[in-house]
């Protein structure tokens, strides 16, 4: 369910006196409630959105400039020499673990941007305090899929670890 | 590794990789300090609040950890990558001087390295066939250097010299020194391959302590075999004199400070008179790499023992130690997450270790002291120690507090100064002054340095600073100023004091105007008395004495623990703006008690 839908739902549910939806995906912590005030407004939530941009900006011209500078090192015509291999096994891991940081940039940046926007657009015929709340606990659990989110979980494996990179 | 591939490998493109990832660590380092104290901290000065900051603020916290692990890592693979390059380099350079000699003489070289000679024949040297003579890895450590005449080389080739002539022993010569190229560039190319296979990022996006934990140790297997690269780097200056400290690092190229900070930054973090941020970047990077090492070991712990075992006493031992130090790193890190609450500026982690004098040593400033108007550094008292260095951070929060609403438009940076062995026992330890005496080098050291970056930061000007001591730290800094006579402080403040080695402000070189004491109720009245009455002071006089000279003031603190607190609505206390009234120089705001 996209961003929009599912706001849209809540605000149906909350206009016909119903209780905000508890969210499966948030923490069990205070869904339901709200915690303490709720301060909120779409042009801090829009700057926070833009600095966020401009750190996946700055990272994916980081990128290139390393996919440029390997060039010399993967193009080296050589066989019997393990370090060749080594290091190209390891642009290959930085070089994706980086396109993931990017892409995780990237979503929080998306969060953000949607947060900002929900709150721009308003909400008549709904009760402000249930709207903040409500509001609030579906941002904060599209948020929290960029902590929680399944691309994001733990490995036992560390980095340098031999069965990560070894092929 | 054989000729072929050695002639064609290129140190040069290594090192064009090394820049890539170099570039990759710079931009991971600017987008860590981009989220905490922009965006991050942005998002708290415009009070955002509810769920969906928490939630934000938690995933930025995440975001920024993959940023660190980036920067320090690959900081990790770009001096590996220049020091294999180094090592290749050097194999080459063993490798072309040989062939060039083969050259000179008329020999040929096989692609396997052999050596090929024609016969020799009469002349004053004799009649000998030619041939072909291959590497000799046994007479390795003989090999004669290029262009030494071979009469004065090993013996191994004199003798030669009597069985294959004068060309054959030269032969064998050069055929031995590109076997020891072939057998260095071998060697580090196994050496080398396995560190870059030891640097291959992490297969997911969670930086657990383990993964700092791995980060530590990579650092440690890598600095041995960097010492090569790195011995090119000049040493830094034993001296302990700051101005020489700030000099070397202004002396380093980017690219060697970028080497000797991602090797040695421990070092780097306790090094005075070096820039804050420097100092702020190495420190972090030992915090997280030492927070993950404690926590993989509380991790690992095994069951707690049957208590009253001897087992159970080494148990607990381990387990205090790492459970305390972990708290005063995780609220070293909650200092971090602050940046921007009330307006509070970043912080500046400039002193980390968990072990330190023994208690442990935690310096963090909020804000830049190197550009601060006012700089105001508070040594704490007995019983500090890093597990409840929360505490102490909170106090230097509150000042900076105070400080900003005294000075609007100001620049203030207040510093958290904790790097000695503070006395553990408030009734055995405290009324010694041995603490302070071994503590005052390092108190020194630190001020000097403080000042020293600030000149260099700023073209030769100086902060107002103030120093603040509070119970046995007014102690210390008394030692302090009597070991040096000169203390880079213009203002000196103690609090609850029980004594400062003299007896009076003139003798440690300050006068009333610039010189202030508070004293509490309560406990701080034990404090001070029993101070007095060991003789802390000087001919029982402490600073709260009307003998001492010291302008007191009135901050009507109940007890002794109270200097730095809020007033319950969140405004500063009386003590609290007593203090930012000196710190910030506004001397007329300082609410003195009767009759000063």
């Amino acid at each position: 369910m996209t961003f929009d839908a599912e706001w849209a739902r809540i605000k149906q549910e909350v206009a016909a006196g119903g209780p905000v939806t508890r969210l499966a995906s948030a923490d069990d912590g205070g869904t339901g409630g709200g915690s303490g005030d709720v301060v909120s407004t779409p042009q801090a939530w829009r700057a926070a959105a833009a600095g966020v941009e401009a750190v996946a900006g700055n990272a994916a011209k980081a990128l290139s400039t390393l996919s440029f500078l390997q060039e010399g090192v993967q193009g080296m015509k050589v066989t019997g020499v393990e370090c060749v291999g080594a290091q190209s096994r390891l642009y290959d891991s930085w070089n994706d673990y980086m396109n993931r940081v990017r892409s995780r940039t990237t979503a929080l940046q998306g969060q953000f941007t949607s947060a900002g926007k929900a709150q721009h657009q308003g909400d008549s015929g709904v009760g402000s305090s249930l709207n903040n709340v409500g509001e609030d606990s579906l941002i904060a659990s599209h948020i929290s899929s960029v902590v929680n989110g399944d691309a994001y979980k733990d490995t036992p494996e560390l980095g340098g670890g031999p069965d990560t990179w070894e092929t | 590794m054989d000729m072929a591939a050695l002639q064609a490998l290129s140190p040069d493109v290594f090192e064009t990789a090394a820049s890539g990832y170099r570039t990759l660590s710079d931009m991971a380092g600017q987008a860590k300090d981009d989220l905490e104290n922009g965006v991050s901290a942005k998002m708290r000065a415009a009070g955002l609040a509810g769920m969906a900051s928490e939630a934000a603020h938690l995933a930025l916290h995440e975001l920024e950890q993959n940023y660190h692990y980036v920067q320090v890592e690959c900081g990790l693979v770009d001096v590996a990558l220049r020091a294999l390059a180094g090592d290749f380099r050097s194999a080459r350079k063993l490798l072309t001087d040989a062939l060039a000699d083969a050259e000179s003489c008329g020999f040929t070289v096989g692609s396997d390295g052999s050596v090929g000679y024609p016969p020799l024949k009469g002349g004053d040297d004799g009649t000998f066939p030619g041939g072909t003579v291959h590497g000799n890895g046994a007479n390795r450590h003989r090999t004669p250097l290029p262009g030494v005449p071979l009469s004065v080389s090993p013996p191994v080739y004199v003798r030669l010299e009597a069985t294959m002539g004068p060309l054959g022993a030269r032969a064998q010569s050069i055929a031995d020194r590109i076997d020891d190229a072939l057998t260095e560039a071998t060697a580090a190319d196994e050496k080398w391959a396995a560190h870059l296979r030891m640097l291959t990022a992490d297969d997911d996006l969670t930086v657990s302590a383990a993964d700092w934990d791995n980060v530590g140790q990579d650092t440690t297997e890598l600095s041995d075999d960097t010492s090569t690269l790195l011995a090119s780097i000049p040493p830094p200056p034993t001296s302990g004199d700051v101005q020489k400290n700030a000099l070397w690092w202004k002396s380093l190229s980017p690219q060697e400070q970028d080497e000797y900070l991602t090797m040695y930054p421990s070092v780097v973090g306790a090094m005075d008179g070096l820039p804050s941020d420097v100092r702020d970047e190495a420190n972090r990077t030992v915090l997280d790499e030492t927070r993950g090492k404690y926590q993989s070991e509380l991790d690992a712990m095994p069951p707690e023992p049957d208590d009253g075992s001897v087992d159970h006493i080494l148990w607990k031992t381990k387990h205090d130690q790492l459970t305390g130090a972990l708290n005063g790193m995780n609220a070293i890190e909650d200092r971090f997450d602050r940046t921007g609450t009330n307006g509070l500026p970043e912080a500046y982690l400039l002193g980390f270790d968990p072990v330190g004098q023994g208690d442990g040593n935690v310096i963090l400033a909020n804000g830049n002291p190197d550009t601060a108007d006012h700089v105001a550094v508070i040594v704490p008292g007995t019983t500090t120690n890093i597990s409840g260095i929360g505490g102490n951070i909170n106090s230097s929060v509150n000042l900076w507090q105070a400080s900003a609403q005294q000075a609007p438009g100001a620049k203030v940076s207040t510093i958290s100064w904790f790097n000695y062995n503070a006395p553990n026992n408030i009734y055995w330890q405290a009324p010694q002054d041995q603490y302070a005496h071994a503590g005052a080098p390092a108190l020194q050291g630190f001020m000097d340095g403080s000042r020293e970056a600030h000149l260099q930061a700023t073209g030769g000007q100086t902060a107002h600073t103030t120093i603040i001591g509070h119970s046995y730290g007014s102690t210390l800094i008394g030692d302090t100023i009597k070991q040096n006579h000169d203390f880079p402080a213009d203002d000196v403040i103690a609090l609850g004091s029980p004594g400062m080695q003299a007896d009076n402000v003139g003798q440690l070189g300050y006068t009333r105007d610039h010189f202030f004491a508070e004293g509490g109720g309560g406990s701080d009245n034990l404090v001070r008395i029993g101070g007095s009455a060991v003789g802390l002071g000087g001919d029982g006089n402490i600073p709260t004495s009307l003998g001492f000279g010291a302008t007191v003031m009135d901050g009507n603190v109940p007890s002794h623990g109270d200097y730095f607190d809020m007033n319950p609505d969140g405004t500063p206390s009386q003590s609290l703006q007593n203090q930012a009234a000196v710190v910030t120089g506004n001397y007329g705001n300082v609410k003195k008690e009767w009759p000063y």
